[in-house]
């Protein structure tokens, strides 16, 4: 009879992988949140430099390039523009400033200003702005005219309802205008493109000639599209269009100046100070209420944050009140969560349960219920995306990244590092909870 | 379908505020911007996306609970929605607002969702019973309200102190430019405790009545 071989115990150390474990987090967090501040220079591995990303007060602005601010939290640059006529309305100035917005807002400019004052139009824009190329946009009055041959204008760009650009050909170097005409157009142009085919119409800015496209056959949908054009002349003409002509041409007085910014006081770092004592009151509170559960939850929260602003950083968000209230948003719905969790584990361990059971239920409950949240307001976020071209898509766009972050950290890294501290540090219920009956875990 | 007395003169106040903000829009005095920022203002694509909330939230309630946890879910929003843009309307003639209004007005749907959905589904497993016999459909509701009081005002503080690290470190139009974030959590309180709960019971008791 041969003897069964017995098979060998491994006995494992739960606690040593629980510490393995949370020192690996703890050392990729601080190293993180390091790069986060100061930034690294990569020249050497043949890559770019990866810029610090998470905004810091002091001298070392490094994390502006990562982060542009628009002019609403940082400096900006303050252009004085003038009507080149003498005599001018104060409602025209009004129409003027309204117009000068419409272009900086379609040219993704949205932390500007435009103000009437004395006459003028005093222009605010953020520091990184290319101010000599937005002048000319500015400063151009933008009356489309469409004429024959012979220079008889028979439409005007009061008549384009949409305009647009895309490539007209494979060259990709070929952009092609495309306008929608109103009913008026549509049958102004009808009847030119009739009259002249094998003929051309031009299309003055200004009074001057932009491109004369020759007319093969008479075009009657209302709609056309122009080839010939580079990228930045048919953004420019169609943000021209778009926005409608100024009642007058303008021209810049002086030259820019510095301004600062728009939203804040004079002491610009104060709001990151103030955000961080938020967080720090946020902090204590998690502290007091959950203990070393709190702990893990405020790491878990400056992880999400400091990837919040990773993240912004990479899409090109900008430093601006819309990106902070993304991101903090984002991470109101994790602070939500966290309390939720711990008031739901406190609940259970007071009834007498382990820690360690007491966790595993409030995430199958409570958890349920900020599972719940981050899912519906994904979801929004992503329909905003898909169906909105303007304001509410460059936040949708921030937040949706910072509830994913939140929805990944809260579920699956909060959850895994708190089974690991509970392994490490043991289940007394009063490490998890202030006020709590003492129980220790079986 | 009967609300709760105290339920329905809530929303008729908030019905009031928002017709005297549109009122007051309509005759050019309300919704005043800042910087000129009026110009960058669309309010169709605003609408589309209240309403693209309103019925994501629907459909998501109704997957997620039932008929009457999407129609609860929807209705928060849309009261949301409505009377934060209605209190920046008025409150805004103060301070100016910008052009984030319509992207800050969304950021309002975070205090929504955190404070209905927690009391919907509570309330559902109160109804149920549970461990114990269940409750009826009003008393689930208060009881769930109850239940998700100090969640609420502890997440309702958070959020106040961070608009407050704002608010202390800008200048008056920043006010303007956050006033969205606190009219959007101003009416999710309001809702939360004194509108949807109600809301879900009367819907809940209806289905009853029916079976």
């Amino acid at each position: 009879m041969t003897k069964k071989p017995q098979s060998k115990k491994v006995t494992v150390n739960r606690k040593a992988i629980a510490a393995v474990t949370l020192v690996i987090a703890l050392a990729l967090t601080v190293v993180f949140v390091t790069l986060g501040v100061t930034g690294r220079k990569m020249d050497a591995q043949g890559l770019y430099n990866l810029l610090p990303w998470l905004p810091t007060p002091g001298e070392n602005y490094n994390w502006r390039q990562a982060l542009v601010p628009g002019a609403g939290l940082d400096e900006g640059v303050l252009t004085t523009l003038k009507p080149v006529s003498e005599e001018v309305k104060e409602e025209d100035l009004q129409t003027a400033a309204k117009v000068l917005m419409k272009r900086l807002s379609d040219f993704g400019w949205s932390d500007t200003a435009v103000e009437v004052k004395d006459n003028q139009l005093l222009v605010t824009l953020p520091k990184s702005a290319d101010v000599n190329y937005l002048k000319n946009i500015l400063t151009a009055k933008g009356e489309f005219t469409f004429t024959t041959p012979e220079g008889e204008v028979f439409m005007t760009g009061e008549n384009v309802t949409q305009a647009g650009f895309g490539y007209a050909d494979q060259s990709g170097t070929n952009i092609a205008l495309s306008l929608m005409f109103d009913g008026t157009g549509k049958e102004a142009f009808a009847t030119k493109s009739t009259e002249l085919s094998g003929q051309s119409i031009s299309l003055r800015r200004d009074g001057v000639v932009i491109t004369s496209p020759s007319i093969g056959e008479p075009i009657t949908q209302g709609t056309v599209s122009i080839p010939g054009f580079t990228l930045d002349a048919a953004r420019e003409n169609a943000v021209l269009l778009r926005s409608g002509a100024l009642p007058f041409a303008l021209t810049q007085e002086g030259e820019s100046v510095p301004t600062k910014a728009l939203l804040l006081n004079d002491q610009k770092d104060l709001l990151i100070y103030a955000l961080a004592a938020v967080l720090a009151l946020i902090a204590v509170y998690l502290l007091v209420r959950f203990r070393l559960g709190g702990l893990v939850a405020v790491w878990m929260l400056l992880v999400q944050l400091a990837l919040s602003y990773f993240f912004a950083a990479l899409i090109g968000a900008g430093y601006t009140v819309l990106t902070l209230s993304a991101i903090y948003a984002a991470l109101l719905v994790s602070f939500f969560a966290v309390v939720n969790l711990f008031i739901g584990i406190r609940d259970d361990a007071r009834q007498g349960r382990s820690v360690r059971q007491a966790l595993k239920d409030s995430y199958a409950t409570r958890g349920h219920a900020s599972l719940d949240v981050y899912a519906g307001l994904l979801l929004l976020a992503v329909v905003f995306i898909m169906m909105d071209q303007g304001i509410i898509r460059i936040f949708a766009e921030v937040f949706a990244l910072g509830l994913l972050l939140g929805l990944i950290i809260m579920h699956l890294l909060l959850r895994l590092l708190l089974n690991e501290t509970i392994h490490l540090f043991g289940g007394k219920t009063g490490l998890y909870a202030a006020n709590a009956t003492q129980k220790r875990e079986d | 379908m009967r609300m709760q007395k105290s339920a329905l003169n809530t929303l008729i106040l908030s019905i009031l505020i928002i017709l005297g903000a549109l009122v007051l829009t309509l005759v050019g005095q309300g919704m005043r911007f800042s910087f000129g920022a009026e110009a960058t203002m669309q309010y169709m694509p605003l609408v589309w996306a209240i309403l693209a909330a309103v019925g994501v939230s629907f459909v998501f309630g109704w997957v997620r609970y039932s008929l009457a946890g999407a129609i609860t879910l929807a209705a928060a929003v849309l009261h949301d929605q409505l009377l934060s843009l209605a209190l920046c309307a008025i409150i805004g003639l103060a301070f100016g607002l910008s052009s984030y209004l319509p992207a800050l007005l969304m950021a309002g749907l975070v205090a929504t969702y955190a404070f209905t959905i927690p009391q919907i589904r509570t309330a559902r497993v109160l109804v149920r019973g549970g461990s114990s016999r269940g409750l009826a459909r009003d008393e689930a509701a208060s009881e769930s309200r109850n239940q998700h009081r100090p969640l609420k005002m502890v997440v309702a503080l958070a959020a106040l102190l961070i608009l407050a690290a704002f608010i202390i470190s800008g200048n008056k139009h920043m006010i303007g430019a956050v006033l969205p974030l606190f009219t959007g959590l101003l009416s999710a309180v309001v809702s939360s405790c004194l509108i949807t709960p109600f809301i879900w019971a009367a819907l809940a008791t209806r289905k009853m009545n029916k079976k």
